[in-house]
């Protein structure tokens, strides 16, 4: 049965984490859109990136089945980058999100929108424009995305991860989604007022940080650079503030799929990559570089090394719990 | 060599959607952001000014006014020097949560950081909804400084900073003169900043050190925000 679904599963026998067939056969060139139009890169990719198409399109018939059925062959395409025009379906996909719907039959996000006035409409409409501000779809003043835009915020308030849900799907599939992101994914800790869950994960982050390089951790802390000066928006946003396209949209496949440990292995993965240049660097060039790390960074590049950064989950746990004992304990 | 006689730490705080990003952007770029995405956490920025003869380098916070971020950016108040604290002179609202955002400022940072009211968007005349009376009054009578600013057109923008500069450098001058008339390190608890500490959000550059026999460290590092 597992045969017939997929045309085929090169992915299969590769190992768990590695990345090495990213450069060789079909999905590395599908999300790198940008990579692709360079010189070199020439139609002879463009075949593979059809199939590629198609194993998702099979994929796609029943993926829920197919998880089942093939947890760590799915686990691969994900990483390997979702195409694009599916991406939308995945996600929902991977978030469950359409759950809302059967829970709620009868039209929540509707009911929701003829509330005359939500609570913090006043922060929304401020925001509103400077969701991202450069894309086609928000540009305008009361432009289709705009408006969309309020309309889903209105419920909620998560501007860029909205903003980025609105180009795959329709409002009420976004609202359903955000839904999902603050229930399922537990982001609703990162915006209640104190930001508690963004604390915890500062902590997490910087023990990590530690423990893997822990000569790049004693430099940044040697130079007063701490996680609340960089990280913020990486945990925020899950990478949606002032990312390049691509690099979103492939952390974001891995984080539906994977869940919150793929923020820190990219947060890692930044500061690996530019490892050599920030043991030269002090404070404010330190600042500028991790800042402005995320137009300098390529995609391909980045998701591998991520990727390529073992944080056992039992570690995020004991972190975790370490982190609960700390606080309980008066300082 | 951007070598310089004080580095002074400011934080920028405010309302959502005052225009503190965009005041940081005119003064450090020289020019209008336009389109920019709203502040998650903090952003940082420096620049180097001339303050009455003195290279002063300045190292600003630039904090995301949203309610909510107001844990995180906390902590940025402790090594300031200088505040300031923006409005919207077209909106009301942003202009009343000044006395909120100076009672923050002054609960968390240091009893001798200097502030300033700033309001901006000076060049929406039309929509203008607070007077610059009104406004001057209101620092007068808490004590701080005043501007107004466009971050659109540049208009005021450097003033501001260099306003604040100035003051916290009267200080300085006034604290080393309570020193030499041997009056001791009391300038923490009459205002003034003792420039022999490494506790405020001033230090001296190495450029004073080598121009003047300057009591401060020999560092022109900073040390922790």
């Amino acid at each position: 049965m597992q045969a017939t679904a997929v045309p085929s599963d090169e992915g299969a026998s590769e190992d768990d984490e590695s990345c090495s067939e990213l450069d060789t056969l079909t999905a590395p060139s599908f999300p790198a859109e940008a990579e692709r139009a360079q010189p070199g890169g020439k139609g002879w990719k463009y075949r593979s990136d059809l199939r590629y198409v198609d194993q998702w399109r099979v994929i796609c018939i029943d993926i829920d089945r197919f998880r089942t059925n093939n947890r760590d062959l799915l686990k691969q395409k994900i990483r390997h980058g979702v195409p694009d025009c599916l991406r939308g379906f995945v996600w929902q996909k991977l978030a469950a999100s359409r759950d809302l719907f059967s829970k709620h039959p009868e039209g929540l996000y509707q009911r929701l929108l003829r509330e005359p006035e939500a609570v913090c409409e006043g922060d929304i409409s401020r925001d509103i424009s400077r969701t991202f501000p450069k894309h086609l779809l928000f540009r305008e003043r009361s432009g289709l995305g705009q408006d969309s835009l309020f309309d889903v915020l209105r419920a909620y308030s998560m501007g860029f991860i909205t903003g980025l849900l609105l180009m795959y799907m329709d409002e009420e599939d976004a609202f359903a989604m955000l839904a999902a992101l603050l229930d399922k994914y537990q982001m609703a800790g990162l915006f209640r007022p104190g930001l508690p869950l963004l604390d915890k994960y500062f902590y997490q982050f910087q023990r990590l940080l530690q423990a893997h390089m822990p000569r790049l951790h004693d430099h940044l802390r040697a130079e007063n650079v701490d996680a609340t000066m960089y990280a913020s928006q990486w945990f925020m946003t899950v990478f949606t503030y002032n990312f390049p396209f691509e690099v979103m949209v492939r952390v974001w496949d891995i984080f539906l799929a994977e869940g919150i440990k793929i923020v820190f292995r990219v947060a890692l993965a930044i500061l690996t990559l530019q490892q050599d240049e920030l043991f030269k660097e002090s404070f404010e060039a330190i600042l500028h570089r991790l800042k402005c790390s995320a137009t300098t960074l390529k995609a391909e590049a980045l998701v591998c090394t991520a990727l390529s950064i073992k944080i056992p989950i039992g570690v995020l746990k004991e972190l975790e719990s370490e982190y609960n004992d700390n606080r309980r304990q008066p300082t | 060599m951007d070598a310089y006689d004080y580095l002074f730490k400011f934080i920028l705080i405010g309302d959502s959607a005052v225009g503190k990003s965009c005041i940081l952007t005119s003064l450090i770029e020289n020019k209008f952001k336009k389109g920019s995405s709203h502040t998650i956490g903090v952003e940082f920025g420096s620049k180097i000014i001339n303050v009455s003869g003195k290279r002063v380098k300045l190292q600003i916070w630039d904090t995301a006014g949203q309610e909510r971020y107001r844990s995180v950016t906390r902590s940025y108040y402790r090594g300031a020097a200088g505040a300031l604290i923006v409005y919207d002179i077209t909106n009301r609202d942003t202009y009343h949560h000044l006395i909120n955002w100076l009672a923050d400022a002054r609960t968390l940072a240091r009893a001798d950081i200097s502030i300033i009211a700033v309001g901006n968007k000076s060049d929406l005349k039309d929509k203008r909804a607070v007077t610059f009376l009104e406004a001057s009054r209101c620092a007068q009578e808490n004590e701080i400084l005043f501007l107004e600013t466009s971050a659109l057109t540049g208009e005021g923008v450097e003033e501001v900073f260099v306003k604040v500069a100035k003051m916290i450098l009267n200080k300085i001058e006034d604290g080393m003169q309570h020193i030499e008339e041997g009056l001791g390190y009391h300038g923490l608890f009459s205002g003034l900043i003792d420039p022999a500490t490494m506790m405020s959000g001033v230090h001296a550059g190495a450029r004073s050190l080598l121009n003047e026999a300057s009591p401060a460290e020999p560092a022109s590092r900073c040390i922790s925000c």
